[in-house]
């Protein structure tokens, strides 16, 4: 037998607003009260569900951040030890296994929490990646255009699985970005950057950083589309 | 140099001000205790918080992308000029997308350019004029902010744009207010005010000019369509003849020379009662305007200040006055009364605007 709040939350979720579904659940006879008490018992089961799926969120994130802090130290203990061929296939594989268990996990077995804490870990792969790649082949550059690299590739991640925490992470790197850049715009020596390809990266990153922010702008919900 | 020092000193303040109100008004939205119009929510969902943010490094990377070219091209602008296209360019496209984060940052950056090119002029050779006009110009603008703010309250959509001009307007005048009312604020004034006139570099006296007639406009406009009142036309009206008299009035001499402990001039004494005076009515006006326009964000505000303002006095006039153990004891007592007091006079106008 369904419970009245259980009818509201079938209600809610054919788009009825609250004074639509007041309207037709006393016109079936329920009092106020009733009602008034099924939608707080909608609201108490959804802050608990809220809460619930924040710790998980929580947890899974920090044991991403954990394994991708081991796999850098791992690497940058034994550096020096290993041949650039395995080094390469070490970030390559590790990115690759990451970012298909992230998919596995949450569009196959159906753990989005988890399976985003894989996509995060796979990203975070990446950018020590191409760091990492930098330094083995003495990459001619500046450190921002790293995180730059990382944002872009962050962000089409991002925009790929639709897992909000990458483009908080792309957020990040993007701050990064251009906290650093200044730096190296008022302090570098005249003549000190390779062909403008600094300028030229900033230039692309400003348009993708744009292209994303209406791309999201977007998808707002109609009802408050038309409040902004 | 006083004013270099105000021109470094406000943008601390006033960012950590910004973010300071950005984090207020989200905590409050994440309490469940949402404000009573949606324009004074900060973020309206996670896609609105995520695409703002995204829009503001978008400006961030504007600006950074077009100094990176200036270097390249061995610098053919100077760098503030680039600020100044780069918070046009956010500036409107704040408008037209009505976004809340880059709207405060195109203003920042619009400010930033502003004090870089008085302080350059300030600098020129042949002006032997004090600082002034930066801390009159400041004034201006953040009155200008304030009216701005009034009016956009009753323009949908730009409703949103409301509370941060009306935030960054109050609580800047508020800022110099207290400055100028304390001991180290009354000092400036000396090095501050000098005999020759501002008109020796016609730049600060366009520029100014053009920040006075757009202040009368706005102000103005804002009393036709009765976003101003009487009352905050006239307070306005006042702040912008104390802190504009320092432009006329000469050098100023605040404390006596080599006194110890520091004692004022007769000039001094008159200049330490206006802006104490005029610190402590300010709040008491924006209390009341508070109560009367029944907004309770503008009667935490004044009580908020007021009480920062009873602190930073006690300090300023006893500390060296009174022996260290009755100084504390005394401090204690007094802000026990303070605080109980302004519990109950909050609640009571609060209440009263609720029954209104």
């Amino acid at each position: 037998m369904t419970t009245l709040s259980d009818r509201i939350t079938l209600l809610l979720s054919r788009g009825k607003t609250k004074e639509e579904i007041y309207l037709e659940l006393l016109k079936e006879g329920h009092t106020t009260n009733d009602i008034q008490a099924g939608f707080a018992a909608i609201g108490t089961a959804k802050d608990g569900a809220n809460s619930q799926k924040r710790t998980i969120n929580m947890i899974v994130i920090i044991g991403a951040l954990l394994v991708g802090a081991g796999i850098f130290s791992f690497i940058a203990a034994n550096w020096q030890e290993m041949a650039k061929t395995a080094k390469v296939l070490i970030i390559l594989v590790a990115m690759v296994v990451s970012y298909s268990m992230g998919w596995l996990m949450r569009e196959r077995w159906n753990y989005a929490k988890t399976g985003g804490a894989f996509l995060l870990l796979g990203s975070l792969i990446y950018g020590g990646g191409i760091f990492l790649v930098a330094q083995m082949f003495n990459i001619r550059g500046n450190w921002p255009d790293g995180f730059i690299l990382w944002m872009l590739g962050t962000l089409v991640m991002a925009f790929a699985t639709q897992w909000f925490s990458l483009f908080s992470l792309a957020i990040v790197l993007g701050f990064i970005v251009v906290v650093g850049h200044p730096f190296d715009i008022f302090e570098g020596l005249p003549g000190d950057y390779f062909l403008f390809t600094s300028s030229f990266l900033l230039l692309i990153a400003t348009l993708i950083v744009f292209v994303s922010g209406m791309m999201i702008r977007h998808r707002i919900p109609s009802d408050i589309k038309k409040l902004l | 140099m006083e004013y270099l020092f105000f021109s470094y000193l406000l943008w601390p303040l006033l960012i950590i001000g910004i973010i300071g109100f950005f984090i207020v008004r989200a905590l409050r939205h994440h309490g469940g205790a949402k404000s009573g119009s949606w324009y004074e929510q900060t973020f309206l969902s996670k896609e609105n918080f995520a695409s703002e943010l995204f829009l503001l490094l978008f400006l961030f990377f504007m600006a950074v992308t077009l100094q990176a070219f200036n270097r390249d091209f061995h610098e053919p602008f100077a760098w503030e000029t680039l600020i100044l296209v780069s918070s046009l360019i956010g500036l409107g496209l704040a408008y037209w997308l009505r976004l809340t984060l880059t709207f405060t940052f195109s203003i920042f950056g619009l400010l930033t350019w502003w004090t870089v090119k008085m302080v350059y002029w300030l600098d020129l050779p042949g002006a032997s004029i004090g600082g002034a006009p930066i801390v009159v110009g400041f004034v201006v603008i953040f009155l200008i902010l304030y009216a701005l703010g009034r009016l956009h309250e009753h323009e949908f959509p730009q409703q949103r744009f409301a509370p941060i001009y009306e935030f960054l307007g109050l609580i800047s005048t508020i800022i110099l207010l207290m400055i100028f009312s304390s001991q180290w604020g009354l000092e400036t004034i000396s090095s501050l005010t000098k005999d020759s006139t501002i008109l020796s570099v016609w730049q600060i006296g366009v520029m100014l000019t053009v920040l006075f007639v757009s202040l009368i406009i706005i102000a103005a406009y804002a009393l036709l369509k009765r976003a101003l009142s009487l009352g905050e036309l006239v307070s306005m009206a006042v702040l912008v003849v104390v802190f504009g008299s320092m432009l006329v009035i000469g050098q100023q001499d605040v404390f006596v020379n080599g006194s110890y402990p520091r004692s004022l001039t007769a000039q001094g004494i008159v200049w330490a009662i206006v802006f104490n005076g005029l610190a402590f009515f300010e709040l008491l006006g924006l209390m009341l305007l508070g109560y009367k326009r029944k907004e309770p964000r503008i009667v935490n505000i004044g009580s908020l200040f007021l009480f920062i303002l009873i602190f930073v006095k006690y300090f300023d006039w006893f500390f060296t006055f009174l022996d260290k153990s009755l100084f504390f004891i005394s401090a204690g007592i007094l802000f026990f009364a303070i605080g109980w007091l302004m519990e109950r006079g909050r609640k009571y106008m609060l209440a009263t605007m609720q029954k209104l």
